[in-house]
């Protein structure tokens, strides 16, 4: 396989907070290679946001990135000045973020927000900034793109932000896109559409995307490959048609329980019994031996490691030795 | 623009009423005062003929019914008449026009020297948050907000002008009279607001807009001073156009202290002296002030912040 | 006190000291407090006693702030002073609470018109110059101590009821009102036992903040001879007194003034860590 464009090595970000340290990444490791979309499944709490937001270095106060690696073609990125990482933000690796509600500046027309990352990274003149603004806008499908780019935020709907957030990430025509949660919240009736267009845009332009959602359905759809988080670990990482087809962590197994597709009408949801763990002091070994219905003694003191069961599939789970 | 223009005159037209219910107010307090209203309106302890008298009670509608007689008054101050002062004897008008441009000046640079000082420094607290620059501004704030005006004042004139005898203490002869009232008036305003804009200055850091400014890559510079400032400055510039009539009560002790020869001294010789035409003049001009301003802090306000016009369906 | 009341005031205090400024404002509450409580014990001389032979003493170890114009002793008369600030402060606090959280719950609970008539009022009153109005009111009912702190409770309830309004309308869509309504509690049950209740905590953050400019207004009044009258030892009064002599004798002004700073920094400092504690969203 070619060299991949992001590899993430052992990566570690804790929050500092007042109740204890908050281990939300503990040692997570995963490649992305180009035009792959990568998908990151898990219950909301298990640090997969913390993820996606460690990539671009913008973990929020008091959180930290303790350790690890974060290797973006050949450079990584804790290791860069704040200024340098400056330049990968937006025009290498750009990111979409779960509430365009908030997302866009409420004092901004959405055209000059969207105009803005061409001035910056690329010295572009206003005018030909705003033309592409424009342009940008129509591209992700928005009607009348010239009057919307004079549109302030709040007068647009969910789903029209969502695409103005799109439209702003992908104007400096980015390697990687980060994509957190993209469609959670807007109208269900309008995700498939909105999901459709990045799909659409990203094979375009020939962009690699990691994909962060809790919905296990999505990464189905859209994915080539998934790892599956729990309590700031991966615990199953693989091709996505073998991950489905041969789960093996009783947790992915469990996911995958709760989806509705194939579910008799008679028949409940299947829901995984218990809490997602306390992520200041997690469980001591497998963290999730209090759920697992299969807990050995071994799962409650030592901790699986991510090994190879099938070619490129990798569980940390003792069950399958 | 459109949308901000009508806001604006619907912002004019509720200031309007305000103005006319302070007017009932203070013609129904001067209905209470003791005394006839001709009073009022005579220059006092000249004698004066009845047929004078007769007259006056005509212009100013004494011998109609009482809320005619209201219409009357409201029309005279309106042109900027306001009787006669009881103890000077000369029109409440002429004593007015004559200091209102001192408080003016007073409150006005006071008000921009807080403004011009204490958003930079709200704004290096923020961006310090929890550490030494931070605490020392806080601190430092804390205390300037917390001091009382009037002894402020008396320690400033203490330490320049009788210590260290480089500022007069008194009176308005030269730009150096300005400086410590000014000061005076400043430090305490300037304490809250810096603390006002560190703590709008945090909030909007905070938001999920400057992450994603962040995420585009746009320098830090850029984030701080365009993205999150122009949205914390919205409340602190309404809260600029708020404080102005505040600025004026606070420029009512100043004035005494350092006899700065502006309304707030002819307010307090005039309550000192009962000379009531007075009180009145200064009270329904500091409430003429008090709309403008609110009306004006409304509509800047709906001038720097798009989602205030389209409010209730004006698009 | 039971073991569960002092409990209970661990509960509330521990997070108060936790923080650095919050700690130091209560502390500095605690010695004005005591002050006020220990002054017949603390003061030397009580705070009326004139000595014509030592007028305008500088600070010694006899009079530690020294003496007025009178020859009283000022440190005895700012300790005595603590016990008027403090207890003007609470009770225009007090006056102001009570005007303006009926008017705020009434406002927020009711709306419609009943909302914008007290809100065009409470607009105009806070918009309005406090001293200002508190000047003219005086000017109405007369100067003297209670008459100042009618004064500037009557001008200052605004805030109260502004913040309180809010809250109410963010509460009253709120399930376990709409339950209380579905079971027929009447309005005033529902404002008493359910709503207000839930303003508490907001009440007593703008409570802590607003009487350091309640001590700041009525000092101010005194300070220009409207509010307490002679011999009471407010603080306000005395600046005022130490003025004439102002340079042959600054310890009359400036030792009162310095405990008004000391007071106000206390009641700000307490009330902005409570309200980090309380109502963190919470702008006053």
């Amino acid at each position: 396989m070619t060299d991949p464009l992001l590899r993430v090595v052992d990566l570690k970000t804790y929050y500092r907070t007042s109740a204890g340290l908050v281990r939300a990444v503990d040692g997570v490791s995963f490649e992305v290679y180009k035009d792959e979309t990568f998908c990151v499944v898990g219950e909301s709490g298990c640090g997969k946001s913390t993820l996606a937001l460690s990539i671009i270095r913008l973990v929020p106060y008091p959180g930290e990135i303790v350790g690890g690696k974060i290797i973006y073609r050949g450079t990584d990125l804790l290791k860069l000045p704040e200024s340098e990482m400056r330049k990968i933000r937006g025009k290498e690796i750009a990111m979409i973020f779960q509430n365009p509600m908030n997302s866009l500046n409420p004092v901004f027309t959405i055209g000059f927000q969207i105009a803005e990352p061409p001035v910056i990274h690329f010295n572009m003149d206003g005018r030909s900034a705003w033309r592409r603004a424009v342009e940008l806008i129509g591209k992700v499908r928005m009607p009348d793109p010239e009057v919307r780019a004079r549109n302030y935020p709040h007068v647009l709907s969910g789903g029209m932000r969502q695409r103005s957030m799109i439209a702003m990430m992908i104007s400096c025509e980015p390697k990687l896109l980060l994509a957190d949660e993209p469609t959670t919240s807007v109208d269900v009736t309008v995700q498939a559409q909105l999901l459709n267009l990045l799909m659409n845009i990203k094979r375009e332009r020939r962009m690699s995307m990691v994909l962060i959602t809790h919905n296990f359905g999505l990464v189905a759809e859209v994915c080539n490959r998934v790892a599956v988080m729990y309590a700031g670990k991966i615990v199953e990482l693989g091709p996505v048609r073998e991950v489905f087809r041969n789960p093996v962590h009783p947790y992915t197994r469990g996911l995958m329980k709760c989806l509705p597709i194939g579910t008799k009408r008679k028949e409940q949801l299947y829901v995984i019994p218990g809490q997602p763990p306390n992520l200041i002091e997690p469980p001591p070994g497998c963290r999730f031996h209090p759920r697992c219905p299969h807990a050995m003694e071994k799962c409650k003191k030592e901790e699986p490691p991510l090994t190879e069961v099938e070619p490129n599939h990798y569980v940390a789970c003792y069950l399958r030795r | 623009m459109s949308a901000l223009l009508r806001y604006t005159v619907k912002k004019i037209l509720i200031g309007i009423p305000v103005i006319f219910l302070v007017t009932i107010i203070l013609f129904s307090i001067m209905q209470l005062m003791p005394g006839d209203p001709i009073d009022l309106l005579l220059p006092p302890g000249s004698r004066v003929s009845e047929e004078k008298i007769q007259e006056i009670k005509r212009t100013w509608g004494l011998d109609k019914p009482l809320i005619i007689q209201y219409f009357y008054w409201v029309s005279h101050i309106l042109r900027g008449d306001f009787g006669y002062s009881f103890v000077t004897k000369l029109p409440v008008s002429n004593l007015l026009y004559a200091r209102i441009p001192y408080t003016l000046q007073l409150m006005l640079t006071s008000q921009a020297l807080a403004f011009l000082i204490g958003i930079p420094l709200g704004v290096a607290a923020a961006l310090r948050r929890g550490r030494f620059t931070d605490s020392l501004i806080m601190v430092g704030t804390a205390v300037l907000w917390s001091t009382p005006g009037y002894w402020l004042g008396l320690m400033l004139m203490l330490a320049f002008g009788f210590y260290l005898r480089v500022l007069p203490i008194s009176g308005a002869f030269s730009p150096a009279s300005m400086v410590l009232p000014v000061a005076t008036l400043t430090l305490p305003y300037l304490g809250m607001v810096a603390r006002l804009m560190r703590t709008e200055m945090l909030e909007v850091l905070g938001e999920d807009y400057i992450r994603t400014a962040w995420a585009k890559g746009l320098p830090s510079r850029r984030v701080v001073l365009r993205h999150a400032l122009r949205n914390a400055l919205i409340p602190v510039t309404v809260l600029f156009f708020l404080n102005l009539p505040w600025m004026l009560g606070g420029a009512v002790v100043v004035e005494i202290i350092f006899a700065w020869p502006g309304m707030g001294t002819l307010l307090y010789n005039s309550i000192v002296m009962q000379d009531y035409p007075v009180v009145m003049a200064i009270i329904f001009i500091i409430a003429v002030l008090t709309v403008i301003c609110n009306t004006l802090g409304d509509v800047v306000s709906a001038f720097l912040d798009p989602r205030i016009r389209l409010e209730k369906g004006e698009y | 006190m039971s073991m569960d009341a002092l409990a209970r005031l661990r509960e509330w205090i521990e997070p108060i000291l936790q923080n650095k400024y919050s700690r130091v404002g209560f502390f500095i509450i605690l010695f004005i407090v005591a002050l006020a409580i220990g002054a017949p014990v603390i003061a030397p001389k009580h705070y009326a006693e004139v000595d014509p032979q030592n007028r305008l003493q500088p600070p010694s170890l006899q009079h530690l702030f020294g003496t007025d114009e009178l020859g009283r002793d000022v440190f005895s008369r700012v300790v005595y002073g603590a016990r008027i600030a403090l207890w003007v402060g609470m009770l225009v606090v007090f006056i102001e609470a009570a005007i303006g959280v009926t008017l705020g719950v009434l406002a927020g609970y009711y709306g419609g018109k009943v909302d914008k008539v007290i809100s065009a009022v409470t607009d105009m009153v806070w918009a309005f110059p406090p001293l200002v109005l508190a000047l003219g009111v005086v000017t109405l009912i007369g100067p003297g101590l209670v008459n100042v702190v009618t004064a500037v409770a009557i001008v200052s309830w605004p805030t109260f009821t502004r913040i309180v309004r809010a809250k109410v309308q963010s509460l009253v869509n709120r399930e376990f009102v709409l339950a209380a309504r579905a079971i027929g509690e009447s309005d005033l049950n529902i404002m008493l036992r359910y709503l207000l209740p839930n303003v508490i905590p907001t009440i007593i953050v703008i409570a802590a903040l607003s009487i350091p400019s309640a001590i700041l207004s009525t000092t101010a009044l005194s300070f220009l001879g409207f509010g307490a009258q002679p011999p009471t030892p407010d603080w306000g009064a005395m600046v005022s007194n130490g003025m004439p002599q102002l340079p042959r004798a600054p310890w009359v002004s400036s030792f009162p003034g310095i405990f008004i700073v000391i007071t106000c920094l206390g009641f700000n400092l307490l009330g902005d860590g409570l309200r980090d504690i309380l109502d963190p969203k919470l702008k006053v």
